[in-house]
Order: C-alpha cells, then structure tokens, then sequence
C-alpha cells in the first residue's frame, strides 16, 4: 500500500510539474514564427531610435519542401521591417502589430549599430538586447559607420539573406582572429564592469567594389572603441591586429615577410599565446607583454635549403619577430596617443594580479595609462616549411 | 521355456520398432504417464462404467461419437479366434496407419506362442501390446478422451476394462526456419505446432536429467497440452510453485497458442510491455532454461513461453552469443541507442520546432521553415499522423501476400511518401523522423517490445506536442516509472539496471566473453513478491 501511494505520489508530481512549469501559449509551430535574421540600430536626427529587422519567413521561399534553394538575388527579396521609437524597445514594438507574425529572436545572427547611435550610447541598445527572453547570447555585435540600416538592406550575390554573409564572415574571424568578434553577453560583461574596461566592438562596412570580379559586398574594417558607452573612434586595421596580437586571439592568417636580401617569403600564422606581466614599483605600474607565435612558411623566393641550412629559419623566426613586434607597439602608440584610453585591457590585468594596488590608482588609471611603460618581447617559431624543404625551381 | 523368450522376443520387437519409429512418441507416452500420477481436477470417478458386454460398450462409445465420421471402429478377433471378440477403436489419421496395422492389428490377431497366457485373458493382450495398467481405463469419460487425443482403444469382450494405447501423431510441418526471429548466425531449425517434437528439440540440445517436463491439459474442450521445461538444480522453487499455481486457476475453453496462457499467467494482464520472453527457437529456450529460466510450451504453437523475463533481455538477439563478443557490444548499444531514438525522436523534433526552436542550428531553421512552409497541420497532428502511417503501412506488410509484398512496400514508401512531401501536405523533415524512429524499433529483436514502443512514443510525442521538451522529459520519466514498475513473477522487469547488480550487466548494454560470464540464475536475487497481488488476475477465472 505504501509503495503503491509513493508510485501515485511521484506520478502527481510529474504531472503537477508537467502542468505548471510549461504552458501551450508558448506553442507557435515554427513556420509560423517571423524569425529575425540580423537587426540594425541607428539614431536619426530627430532623437529617435530607428530599428531594423530582416525577416525570414516560411513566405520567403514560396513553395513546398522539395523546392530547390533559392536562386540566389534572383528577385526573391528577403523582407525587412522599420519601427522607431524614442527608447529601443518602443522602435522594436512599433513594427510588432506590422509584422503579423510571432517574432522570434531565437536565431538572430547579428545586430549593427549605426555611427550615431553608438556615439550617442551603446548602454541602452546591449540593455534591451540582453532582456530580450529568446535571444542567444552569443549574438554578435558590429558597429559601421554610417547608417546600420543600410547594412542590413544591402542585397549580396551569395545569399538573398544578407545575415547569413555577416554570418559567415564572423565565423571565418573567429577562426582566422584578424578581428575581434564581441558578443552580446561579453559586451554587456564590460559594459557592467567596474574596472575601467574599455568596451571596443568590430566594425563592418560595406567595401568598395575593387573589381568587377569581386562581388563581395562587406568588409570588416578594424575596430571602434569605446569611452564608457559612447564611440569615440576607430581603429584601422594594422592596429586592430595588433590588438589581437595582444588579446591572443590572432590565430591563422598569413603574413609577408621580406627577407633581408630582397626576396619575399610568406608565413601562416598558427596560433599566439600572449602573456601580461604587471609589476608595480612605487604605485607605478609596468607592463610587460610576452608574446609566443607559432608559424609555418608558406612560400619563399630565391634558393634556400632549409634541411641544409636550419638557420636560415631562425633569420625568417627574427624577422617575423620583428614585423609582430612592431605591429604591437604601433598599437600601444595608438592608444596611448591617438584614442589616449586603455583599449588593451591592461587596467583590468593590473586588478586581476594586484587587485590591492590597483584600488589606488583606480580612480585615475586612464591618465596613468598614457605614461605606464609597456615592454613587448615576442617569439617566433617557425615550425616547418610546409611539405617542401627547399623551394622545387 | 522356449515360448517365454519367444515372447520376450515380440516384446522387445514392438517396443524397438515403436521407438526407433517415433522415438518422440515413446516419449510421448512417458509424459501421459507422469501426468496420470498428477491429480487431476476433472478427475470424475462418479461416472459411467464400461460393462463386460462388447456390444453394450461399442454401443456406449457409438453413441459419444456420433457424428463423427473419422471415427473407427473395427472388429478383430483375438489370436485369430473367433471365441475372442475385440474391438479396436480410434480416430482416423491421428495414428500412423502402418504403426496401427502391424503393431497391434497383425500382433493381435496372430496365433498365439506357446506358453503365453491364454488369448481370452486379458493379460495376454496387455503384454502384447506392452500396456499397463496404468492405462487401462473402466471409466467411459477417461476412455472417451484418450480416443480424442489421439490413443488406440481395444475393447475386449468379457472385459470391463479399455485398453488404451497411445500412438498419437497428428499430422504436422516439418522443423523449418524461423519466420520471426531471423538470425544470421547459430541454429537455424524452429519450433513446429507438435509439441512433442518441441519438447524433443530440447532434450536434444540438453541432455542432462536436470531437465523436468511437467504436463498440463488445459482448455475445456480443446484438452490442451502444455508443458512447463526447467531445469530442476537450477530453477527457483518459488517462481515454479507460483507458475503452477497460475496454470491450475486457467479456467477456459480452448488453447490454441500459447498467447491464451501467456494472457494468463502475466504479472499484470493488463500491461502493454511483454513480461513474459516468447520465442520460436529452441536454442533460446535451451538458454534460458540453463540460466535458470522456465518455459511453458502449448500444443499447437510454435511459441515457446519462457519466464521470468527483464527487459535486457527483449533487446537481446540469439545471435548474439554466437559472434564475436566485441562486435555484439556495439549492436547491443546501437539496440538501446536505437530504442530511445525511437522512443523520443519526433517528441524531440517536435517540441524543437513548436517550442524551442533558437536551440535548433540557424541553417536548420531555414530548412525547417521552408519545407513547412506549406504544411497545413501543426506540428503535432503531423507527427501523429506520419507514425500511425507507418505502422499501418507495417502492418499491411505483414498481412499481404508475399507475391505483393514488394509492391506494396514500394508503392506506400516511396510512391506514397514522395507525393505526400511534394504535394506539400506534409514536410520532408517530419517524413525523415517518422521513417527513423520507425525503422529504430525494429532494430529491437523482441516483437511485442516494437509494438510496445509504438504505444510509448506517441504518449511522448502528445506530451511533446503540448508541452515541449519538459513534457517529453516528464512523459519519458513516466515511461520509465511504469517499466521499472513492472515484475515478471516478482522480477523486476528493469534488473538489472534497477535494482543495479553490476555483476549480471555483463550480459546487457555490452556482452561480455562467454569466457567471462557465469550463467547463475541472477534474477533470483532480484525477485520480490512472487505472488500475484489480488486483483490482479485477469477476470473470468474464478
């Protein structure tokens, strides 16, 4: 009998937890859902929020299962709905009763602000993002100049849906780490922190067409930064590397090297391990950044053996040394002189090692920044020549 | 001195030639006998006598056989005497006509050796035809029966006594393959409807004295056969007390498959999961009775039932012992992979689309949406709709002829399937996961645990459609509530997962070395109340 209660019991349970935890309002079948692709903020003249969506939905691609994928820009148009609104949750309730369908955040793939709304402040943008109950929070957020609607408008030849080519670029940097990729969550991390942590963000924008046999639409193009919330300028893209370099987040991308007797050599970069030492003396802080990149060669001109001669890698291993070496200090330079504020992070380095020390300085690290001596050591390894050892002409 | 081994001589002929003819009807006659020391409940002394009058006896029995024109009676005359009137009585072609002519007619009626007793006694017949008196019957009831099973009755006149002779052999199919549990590897051979062959087939791979065979007449007026195999050193008392007391409550008309029992003598007559093994091979129950098991075998079906049984052992194939170990482990955790695949994949698939679809990758959604773009059911009702296609489209497969077997395969898959999906009516995805978890099941070796899961999955799937993946886990969670609520005589049906003995998972999720695993009896430590609770008998049986 008692057994027999405890089976009931744990059935009602079950039930009762089946009952009150879940509820069938939530129930949209998922053609029934007007997922939102990608999303542009922008700030107009007139004070106000302007926020663009582009939709996919069932009724983007007429027909059953069965049909092939779309031909791509070929009329099918994916569609995109305006709202604006004086806060960001009115310009995206706006377009709500317009829209028809149930929007859905779950498979958003980027969100763009625009120039104005980011000098204006990213705060109030980052705070509805992260409330909304569906939104992944590894979304990524780009800046552009100019006006982010026109991002999110632009037709691409590859995809009718333009998201998926922002998408795809995002995925190639979070392999390749020339450019910083800021999610949603980590954002909204920084912009809570108290630490003097400067939020920067990657910047998109449409390229200049090169050539007619170039259909590609965008680009990244390097960074902004950010005091508080509010831009306050870009960086370009040698210094975004540089950053990178810094961060350890440079991963695979090639770089040319010239060798000191005038013939090229090209090196793939295949992982940095960046490490930052702070040492304070007397209240002041000194910074040394360590570098350990890893690379493989590529291509070389001009006769060399590298079975032969194994120093000759260690004269490539100095060069290219000596090019990330540059690249960082040109980036330290940028910082300390051009944005003069503390991009690379070196502030929150300082409270994680002498969190003790650095409640004293804290209040007026960004001036101290500018005059806190950063030393970079870096080391290259060349770790093979590909499958050849000599070049084969 | 010369006539007695003269007739010791016939003796040991008969017997010889009866054996090495049909050995299993010998054996036959062995397991009559042991069941004639049984008490039997219809045992009804009060009734009708035979007299010493052979035509008042023949008239008794022409008269409960009336109308019953396979009937046979035939008058012979004892050692070739006229003085001595017999009358041999049997139903046609449930005896071999050439074992009946030589053996008892021809010895019968042959003039007599010298010194035997004389012809008009009947002692002189009984030890012709080497019967005894335990089958002698002067009841005409008892008489009555062993005609319709099969036995030759020889009335003698002056006697009051029947003689009765067993030579039972109906007419039935060779040992074939297995039509339901086809196996790549091992003995091929399968039970046939005679159970003396089954029996047999045992005893063949089982030669030991361990080996008890325990006769029961069930079925009102079918007088069924059944027969309860165990090995006596290894099985447990109780469970084979309590298997026989669910056998002695069977009160019912006929038998004709071992389901009738089988319904019978469930823990739960209710329960959708099968908990009690069938099989149709031999090899199997020779295994399972080693591993301390019994089997009830039924006149007539090819099934033999054997108990207690676990739900690993549904998900085990005879096949599986006889490969390599290694091998057999990957299939077995592909069984069970595919199991809860077919148990929760379209709850999953439907509860990520209807609920939860930012857990689905984007690429997937775009896929998803535009194949259900012109769907005109939720997700839910097309669900349904696709598993119950299914299962009707495997029914039809089983039913139908095997000349259109094909046919009809290809017409409801691919025909049916392909215009469904073009037509827009349902989407391609949905027919991926229907025809996935489908075909899963099947990879389950026990045939009542498929249709089980079909039952299963589409609580889960209503749960799913309702209440998304909280009630997928919930309706799961119930499912496994009710299995691990489950005894096969007081064995819990889920050991031994729970309750967890880690030494009997050897033989489970992974199969360990035959080298490695000792065949004890494990599920004795397992077993709880062996008793069935009140209640919970199936109704009608009192």
């Amino acid at each position: 009998m008692k057994e027999k209660l405890k089976k009931i019991a744990s059935l009602f349970i079950i039930i009762g937890i089946m009952v009150t935890t879940t509820s069938c309002q939530s129930k949209v079948d998922i053609q029934d859902l007007a997922i939102v692709m990608a999303m542009a903020v922008d700030y107009n003249d007139q004070g106000k929020y302007r926020v663009v969506y582009q939709i996919f939905t069932a009724s983007t691609f007429p027909g059953g299962s069965g049909v092939s994928l779309e031909s791509s820009s070929g009329g099918v148009v994916v569609p995109t709905f305006q709202g604006i609104g004086g806060t960001l949750a009115e310009a995206m309730h706006d377009m709500e009763e317009r829209i028809g369908k149930k929007i859905h955040f779950g498979q958003i793939k980027v969100v763009i602000i625009g120039q104005k709304a980011g000098e204006r402040g990213i705060s109030p943008i980052i705070d509805a993002l992260s409330r909304l109950p569906e939104i992944k929070t590894n979304v990524p957020i780009y800046v552009t100049k100019g006006e982010a609607k026109k991002i999110i408008t632009q037709k691409t030849h590859e995809d009718t849906i333009t998201a998926n080519v922002i998408d795809n670029m995002v995925l190639r940097q979070i392999y390749a780490g020339m450019h910083p990729v800021v999610y949603l969550a980590h954002i909204a991390d920084e912009l809570s922190s108290k630490h003097n942590v400067v939020p920067v963000l990657g910047v998109i924008n449409t390229s200049e067409k090169i050539n007619v046999s170039d259909s590609s639409i965008f680009k990244l193009d390097g960074m902004a930064v950010f005091r508080e919330d509010k831009l306050i300028g870009y960086l370009d893209q040698k210094i975004t590397l540089g950053y990178q370099y810094i961060k350890g987040d440079a991963k695979v991308f090639t770089t040319p090297v010239r060798l000191r007797d005038g013939h090229k050599a090209t090196l793939r970069l295949h992982g940095c391990k960046s490490k930052i030492k702070t040492v304070i003396t007397n209240g002041k802080p000194e910074v040394y950044i360590n570098l350990d990149v890893k690379s493989i060669l590529m291509d070389i001109t001009g006769e060399r053996d590298f079975l032969k001669n194994p120093e000759l890698l260690q004269e490539l291993e100095s060069l290219h040394e000596k090019m990330v070496k540059d690249t960082v200090n040109e980036t330290i330079r940028a910082a300390k002189e051009d944005v003069k504020i503390d991009f690379l992070g070196v502030g929150d380095v300082i409270y994680r090692q002498h969190p003790k020390e650095y409640e004293k300085i804290k209040d007026k690290w960004q001036e101290l920044f500018l005059d806190v001596p950063i030393k970079v050591t870096v080391n290259v390894i060349v770790k093979d020549t590909g499958l050849l050892y000599k070049p084969i002409y | 001195m010369l006539s007695f081994s003269l007739i010791k001589k016939l003796l040991g002929r008969g017997g010889d030639k009866a054996s090495s003819q049909k050995s299993s009807k010998a054996y036959d006659e062995g397991l009559r006998n042991s069941n004639e020391n049984r008490p039997k409940d219809n045992d009804n002394t009060g009734g009708r006598k035979l007299t010493t009058n052979l035509q008042e006896n023949e008239a008794i029995l022409k008269q409960i056989f009336s109308n019953c024109f396979d009937f046979v009676i035939r008058d012979i005359n004892i050692a070739n005497n006229p003085a001595y009137k017999a009358k041999v009585m049997y139903l046609d072609n449930m005896i071999p006509q050439e074992i009946l002519e030589d053996n008892v007619i021809n010895t019968l009626t042959s003039s007599p050796a010298q010194g035997s007793p004389e012809p008009s006694n009947l002692e002189y017949t009984m030890s012709l035809l080497g019967i005894g008196f335990d089958n002698t019957y002067e009841d005409v009831n008892k008489v009555s029966e062993a005609i319709t099973e099969g036995s030759v009755v020889i009335l003698i006149n002056g006697a009051s006594t029947a003689l009765v002779a067993s030579m039972m052999n109906p007419p039935s199919r060779a040992i074939g393959e297995p039509e339901a549990e086809k196996t790549s590897r091992g003995p091929r051979e399968s039970f046939i409807e005679n159970l003396s062959v089954n029996v047999t087939l045992i005893r063949k791979k089982i030669k030991s004295v361990n080996l008890k065979t325990e006769m029961y007449k069930l079925g009102v007026e079918t007088k069924t056969s059944v027969v309860i195999c165990y090995m006596e050193n290894l099985t447990d008392k109780e469970i084979l007390q309590e298997l026989k007391r669910r056998l002695d409550d069977i009160k019912i008309d006929m038998v004709l498959d071992a389901n009738y029992i089988l319904e019978h003598i469930q823990d739960q007559p209710l329960s959708i999961i099968p908990t009690i093994f069938q099989t149709e091979k031999p090899d199997v129950v020779a295994g399972k009775l080693l591993e301390g098991k019994i089997a009830v075998m039924v006149d007539g079906s090819p099934i033999a039932l054997t108990l207690p049984a676990t739900f690993s052992e549904l998900m085990i194939s005879s096949d599986d012992y006889y490969q390599g170990a290694i091998v057999v482990s990957i299939i077995r955790m592909a069984r069970y992979f595919a199991f809860m695949v077919s148990l929760t994949l379209p709850a999953l698939y439907v509860s990520l689309i209807t609920f939860h679809s930012e857990l689905l990758p984007a690429r997937l959604v775009t896929t998803v949406v535009r194949s259900r773009a012109t769907v005109p059911f939720n997700a839910m009702v097309e669900s349904i709709l696709m598993m119950v296609t299914f299962n009707i489209l495997q029914e039809a497969d089983i039913r139908i002829p095997k000349s259109m077997g094909q046919a009809v395969s290809v017409v409801g898959a691919l025909v049916l399937g392909q215009a469904a999906v073009s037509a827009g009516i349902v989407s391609a995805p949905m027919v991926i996961i229907a025809a996935f978890a489908g075909i899963s099941g099947l990879a389950i070796p026990e045939l009542e645990m498929q249709r089980a899961l079909i039952h299963m999955r589409i609580l889960v799937l209503i749960a799913a459609g309702f209440l998304g993946l909280v009630g997928t886990t919930c309706a799961v969670l119930i499912i496994f509530i009710y299995l691990i609520s489950q005894r096969s005589f007081g064995v819990p049906f889920m050991a031994p997962f729970c309750p967890v003995d880690f030494k009997a998972m050897v033989d489970t999720i992974v199969r360990a070395p035959i080298w490695m695993m000792k065949h004890k009896p494990y599920f004795t430590k397992w077993k709880e109340k062996v008793n069935r609770q009140e209640g919970k008998k199936p109704k009608g049986e009192d």
